[in-house]
C-alpha cells in the first residue's frame, strides 16, 4: 500500500498542508490522519512552518455583514442540542422572526394610530372620501438589518417635515460606527440622521425633500459621528421603501 | 503589522475562553484575526463573496472546536490560517468550474485584495519566518515559485502548469523537490517548533 512508503507518506503530508493534494486523494488523507499519530505529526510539521507564509499577505478588514451573518449562523448552531424538537413538532421560531413578527405588528399599530389620529382631527374635513389622497400624507417603514434583529420603525411626514423612528432588536456591535439614514432622491442619497439602536427618536427631515410616487430609504455603516463626506461612505445594511400610510 | 501577530499570548488566552463558550472573546479574536485571514481568502478565492463564506466557515470551526487549539499546532494565527486556507481548498474545489483559468500566454488572475503587491516575491521577506526564508531562499526559482504559488492561490499542480508554462509533469516535480529540500533544510534545527 502506498501509505507505508515513508517517503510518500511524508510527501502527501506536505502536498496536503501546501494544498497541491485535491479531490478524492485530500479527503483519503484526512481520513488516515485521524488515526495515524505519525502521519498527523508530519502534516503539523509542515502547517507549523509554511502557515507562517500568511503573514505575507496584505490584511483586508471584511464588511461588517459578515460579523452580523457570523452571530445568526452561531446563534441558530446553539438553539439546536438545547430544545431538540420531537418529531412532530413545530421547529423553534428563531429570535429574530418572533421580533420581526412583533415590529411589523407594531408598524400596523402606528398606521392605525396615525389614521385615527389623522380622521378623529377636528382639521380633517368629516366628508373626505378615503379614496382621496390626504394632504398631509403620512409614510411608514420598516427596515431590519440582514442577519441581525435590529430593524427600525419610522413614519415619516415630509409636509411637516418630521420623521420619528423606533429601533428594536439588537444590534451585534463590532468595532466603533454609526448607523445612518438616507432618503434616496432622484439627485442621489440625502443624510436624514444618525438611527438610534434602541428607545425612540424624532428627527427633522429636510425640506426640499418630496415623495414622488414613494420614498426609498437606505441604512449605511458609517464611521462613529455619521459619514464625514455628506454621502454614504460605508457599506449599506439595509434599503427599503416606505409606503403611505395615511 | 496587526495586533494580531504581535500578540500570540493574547490570542492564545482568547482561544481558551472561547472553548469555555466565552462570546465576548470570541468577538475580541475575531476583530484581532479577521482582517489577516479575509486578506489571506480572497488572494487565494479571488472573490469577495465566497471570500466572506469562507471567512464565516472558519470562525465557526473556531467556536466549535476551539478547544482543539494546542501550541503544537503552531502560533494561534498560523492555526487559524490554516483552517482558513483548508477551507479556502475545500471551496475551490467546490466551485471552480466556475473560475475560468487564464489562457495559455496570459498573466495568472491578479488578486481581488491587493493589485499592486506580489506576496510570492514579498513573502520570503515578511517578518516572523526566519529559518523558513533562510530555507526557501535555498531552494531553485522554479521549486520556490511552485511552492509559493501553490500555497497564495490555492493552484493544483494544473493550475501551477499553465501559470507557469510548463509541462505537468516538470511542474510537479518542482513541487516535490522543492518541498523535500524545504523539509531537509527546516529540519536542519532539530526539528523543533520555532519560537514566535
Amino acid at each position: 500500500m502506498k501509505y507505508q512508503n515513508a517517503k510518500l507518506r511524508r510527501m502527501l503530508a506536505a502536498e496536503y498542508v501546501l494544498g497541491t493534494l485535491r479531490g478524492p486523494a485530500r479527503r483519503r488523507f484526512e481520513r488516515l490522519a485521524r488515526t495515524d499519530a505519525a502521519l498527523r505529526a508530519e502534516q503539523h510539521f509542515w502547517e507549523t512552518r509554511l502557515g507562517r507564509l500568511a503573514r505575507a499577505v496584505k490584511p483586508v478588514t471584511p464588511a461588517p455583514t459578515v460579523w452580523l451573518s457570523l452571530q445568526r449562523r452561531i446563534e441558530a448552531g446553539n438553539t439546536v442540542p438545547l430544545r431538540r424538537p420531537k418529531a412532530n413538532q413545530p421547529k423553534p421560531v428563531p429570535m429574530w422572526r418572533i421580533w420581526a413578527g412583533m415590529a411589523a405588528a407594531a408598524a400596523v399599530v402606528v398606521v392605525v394610530m396615525l389614521s385615527q389620529q389623522r380622521f378623529s382631527s377636528p382639521l380633517a374635513p368629516a366628508t373626505a372620501t378615503v379614496a382621496q389622497a390626504p394632504a398631509t400624507p403620512v409614510y411608514v417603514a420598516q427596515l431590519r438589518v440582514p442577519d441581525s434583529t435590529m430593524q427600525w420603525t419610522m413614519s415619516l411626514s415630509p409636509t411637516h417635515g418630521q420623521m420619528t423612528v423606533i429601533a428594536g432588536g439588537n444590534y451585534p456591535q463590532i468595532g466603533q460606527h454609526s448607523m445612518e439614514l438616507w432618503w434616496i432622491s432622484p439627485q442621489g442619497p440625502v443624510a436624514i440622521g444618525l438611527l438610534p439602536t434602541q428607545g425612540q427618536a424624532s428627527m427633522p427631515l429636510p425640506k426640499e425633500l418630496v415623495a414622488q410616487g414613494g420614498i426609498t430609504l437606505a441604512v449605511s455603516l458609517e464611521p462613529q459621528g455619521g459619514s464625514p463626506t455628506g454621502k454614504p461612505t460605508g457599506p449599506v445594511l439595509i434599503s427599503g421603501p416606505a409606503v403611505q400610510a395615511a | 503589522m496587526s495586533s494580531a501577530t504581535a500578540e500570540p499570548e493574547r490570542l492564545t488566552q482568547l482561544l481558551a475562553a472561547i472553548s469555555g463558550g466565552d462570546q465576548r472573546a470570541f468577538a475580541q479574536l475575531y476583530e484581532s484575526c479577521s482582517s489577516h485571514l479575509f486578506g489571506l481568502l480572497l488572494r487565494i478565492l479571488q472573490r469577495r463573496d465566497w471570500a466572506e463564506e469562507a471567512l464565516q466557515d472558519c470562525f465557526l470551526k473556531v467556536w466549535q472546536k476551539s478547544e482543539t487549539y494546542e501550541p503544537s499546532r503552531g502560533a494561534p494565527l498560523t492555526w487559524l490560517s490554516t483552517i482558513a486556507r483548508y477551507r479556502a481548498l475545500d471551496l475551490l474545489r467546490m466551485k471552480r468550474p466556475e473560475v475560468e483559468m487564464p489562457e495559455e500566454g496570459e498573466e495568472p488572475p491578479m488578486t481581488l485584495a491587493d493589485p499592486g503587491q506580489d506576496p510570492v516575491d514579498g513573502a520570503i521577506e515578511g517578518e516572523g519566518i526566519g529559518k523558513l526564508r533562510d530555507c526557501m531562499r535555498g531552494l531553485q526559482d522554479e521549486q520556490r515559485r511552485s511552492v509559493l504559488l501553490a500555497y497564495y492561490e490555492g493552484y493544483t499542480h494544473q493550475e501551477l502548469a499553465q501559470a507557469m508554462h510548463a509541462p505537468l509533469g516538470t511542474v510537479k516535480s518542482w513541487v516535490r523537490r522543492g518541498l523535500s529540500r524545504l523539509r531537509d533544510c527546516l529540519e536542519g534545527v532539530s526539528g523543533s517548533v520555532e519560537k514566535e
